[in-house]
């Protein structure tokens, strides 16, 4: 192995499990399917999103239950309420970072893909992944409410990242992303910049070297709308973050300025 | 209950199967929590031409796994097949359930109590319920059931708790007859054609490591085509009737697919993938359609 492979195979990998209210009922999904990484991630944080006390000690407790399927990695429960604090502590780690909405699931290869990226090429700041959309509904299920696939999955990626397509666009889901932590420094001092967390953090990192991957790491589920609300949960976000109305067209601006440099 | 969990491996990596014992193992400390006195062993039956795990391998599983109260390990030396595995590790260690698990199986710490509570309870139409089918991550498995009672037609293998009389009364796998594909199918339906009931616990979650390939379809090798392919027509011979099995057989032959012509080959030269037509199978058995039932979405 090459020295640039080595130094991509032993990057340190954190994944951090997002969690806002309305998909808290379906957190383990998405924590199995980060306990099934082969190689494991190095770090797990379980970041409750806006969660009440009562649904963030249901996190906690998941997150102890899982601990045993995670045994070489670092799991981390951190309650924060702001959720950009969470990423932002993120600088202080060596490696790259993903993100994991809630409700949404890795493939078993998310983690070697991603080091696999990095030694290809060591001095990208983002790798950028395909992953794939499929529909689901929260059914009411025999012994409770229980994700339920409603079609097949599909795959709506562009081939080609551009950071501004992928924000008009939301082309790409928090999941098809790991970013050089470095990229969170700051963050949280941002002032009054009402963006969403990872919006931010994609784009400073997106401002340096991106690599490619073909492979499909992550599965995104749409959810049906009406049945969450029939669930007494908030509406659902149309794509994995939305952005604030009106910004977009700045925010491509900003991006394209970034990557003239 | 005394479960035995039991898993047949062919050429699978060692991590592979340390996952799966981590999986078990942590689930059965869960079960036990709420269930005392539950007992839960791991039953590996190795068919590789090699033994996956050695005895340093094994001894550090055993060592990893006290929540377990043995941990089980068989090398066959010699391809039994998937049924064939589990039909020598269920004469070889009997509890009183079974739980079918495919070795790239990563089970959740709740997986095993939900399974085996839903196992307790009757079906929605009153029928003891005979086996229960985990959901799987991160693809569900496209076969259709009833989202609220958790009803279906037949259940996948990869994650399947049944008593263990109930395994015993249908006789467990038609090994013979299906030696790769369709054998949960097949066993599904005689389970119901006893007078029981089949149902989903999509609250008890396994991750079976499957993957999409690059443009968001499904790769099957060329094995598993041949297979595939194979098991149609002995369906058809079994479940519906020898004139239905001839006729596929026939276009299989006759088709320009290679591994269509390679499965008919296959069926050519084993007269025990030709069964006797069973005739219990009426309302239950689907064996010409497609996917074998009513599917919520194909990949």
């Amino acid at each position: 192995m090459s020295e640039a492979a080595t130094a991509g195979a032993c990057t340190p990998v954190t994944l951090v499990l997002r969690v806002p209210a309305r998909l808290a009922a379906v957190a383990e999904d998405s924590l199995l399917s980060i306990a099934a990484q082969s190689p494991a991630p190095e770090r797990v944080l379980l970041a409750p999103d806006g969660l009440g006390d009562e649904a963030a000690r249901g996190l906690a407790e998941l997150a102890r239950d899982f601990r045993p399927l995670l045994p070489d990695s670092a799991v981390q429960f951190v309650h924060d309420p702001r959720f950009e604090r969470t990423v932002e502590r993120l600088a202080a780690e060596e490696g790259v970072a993903g993100v994991l909405r809630s409700g949404d699931v890795l493939f078993g290869h998310w983690c070697r893909t991603v080091r696999l990226a990095l030694a290809q090429r060591p001095g990208a700041r983002l790798v950028r992944m395909r992953f794939a959309r499929q529909p689901a509904r929260l059914a009411p299920g025999p012994s409770g409410p229980a994700p339920f696939a409603t079609a097949g999955p599909v795959r709506p990626y562009a081939d080609q990242y551009d950071p501004a397509r992928h924000r008009e666009h939301m082309q790409t889901p928090a999941s098809a992303v790991a970013w050089r932590t470095e990229a969170a420094a700051g963050l949280a001092g941002g002032g009054d910049d009402p963006r969403d967390a990872v919006w931010r953090v994609l784009e400073r990192a997106a401002a340096g070297p991106i690599v490619e991957r073909p492979e499909i790491t992550s599965l995104v589920r749409a959810w049906d709308e009406a049945e969450w609300r029939a669930f007494e949960h908030d509406a659902m976000e149309p794509g994995a973050v939305v952005a604030a109305p009106g910004r977009a067209r700045r925010a491509k601006e900003r991006l394209r300025r970034l990557l003239r440099r | 209950m005394h479960l035995i969990v039991q898993s047949v491996l062919y050429r699978n990596a060692p991590a592979e199967v340390e996952r799966l014992a981590r999986g078990v193992r942590t689930a059965a400390a869960r079960l036990r929590e709420l269930l005392p006195g539950a007992r839960v062993e791991l039953a590996l039956g190795d068919c590789s031409p090699e033994p996956v795990l050695d005895a340093a391998a094994l001894d550090a599983l055993r060592r990893t796994s006290p929540a377990l109260d043995a941990v089980h390990a068989e090398w066959f030396d010699a391809n039994l097949g998937h049924g064939g595995g589990h039909a020598r590790l269920f004469a070889a260690h009997r509890g009183s359930h079974l739980l079918v698990l495919n070795p790239d199986v990563l089970l959740a710490p709740e997986a095993l109590h939900r399974l085996a509570a839903r196992l307790d309870g009757a079906a929605a139409d009153g029928s003891p319920v005979g086996a229960v089918e985990m959901r799987q991550l991160p693809l569900e498995h496209p076969k259709a059931y009833d989202p609220a009672s958790g009803a279906s037609g037949w259940l996948a293998g990869a994650g399947l708790l049944l008593p263990a009389e109930v395994f015993e009364r249908v006789d467990g796998f038609d090994h013979a007859a299906f030696p790769m594909y369709a054998d949960d199918v097949d066993l599904s339906w005689r389970i119901r054609a006893a007078g029981y009931a089949l149902v989903v616990e999509p609250r008890a979650v396994g991750f079976h490591d499957k993957r999409l390939n690059e443009h968001g379809g499904w790769e099957a090798s060329e094995l598993e085509w041949v297979s595939g392919y194979a098991a149609e027509v002995t369906m058809l011979a079994k479940w519906g009737s020898a004139e239905l099995a001839r006729e596929r057989y026939e276009q299989l032959a006759a088709s320009d697919d290679p591994r269509a012509r390679a499965a008919a080959a296959e069926l050519d030269a084993h007269p025990e993938r030709w069964p006797a037509v069973r005739t219990d199978g009426a309302g239950i058995a689907e064996p010409a359609r497609p996917g074998y039932g009513e599917r919520r979405f194909t990949i």
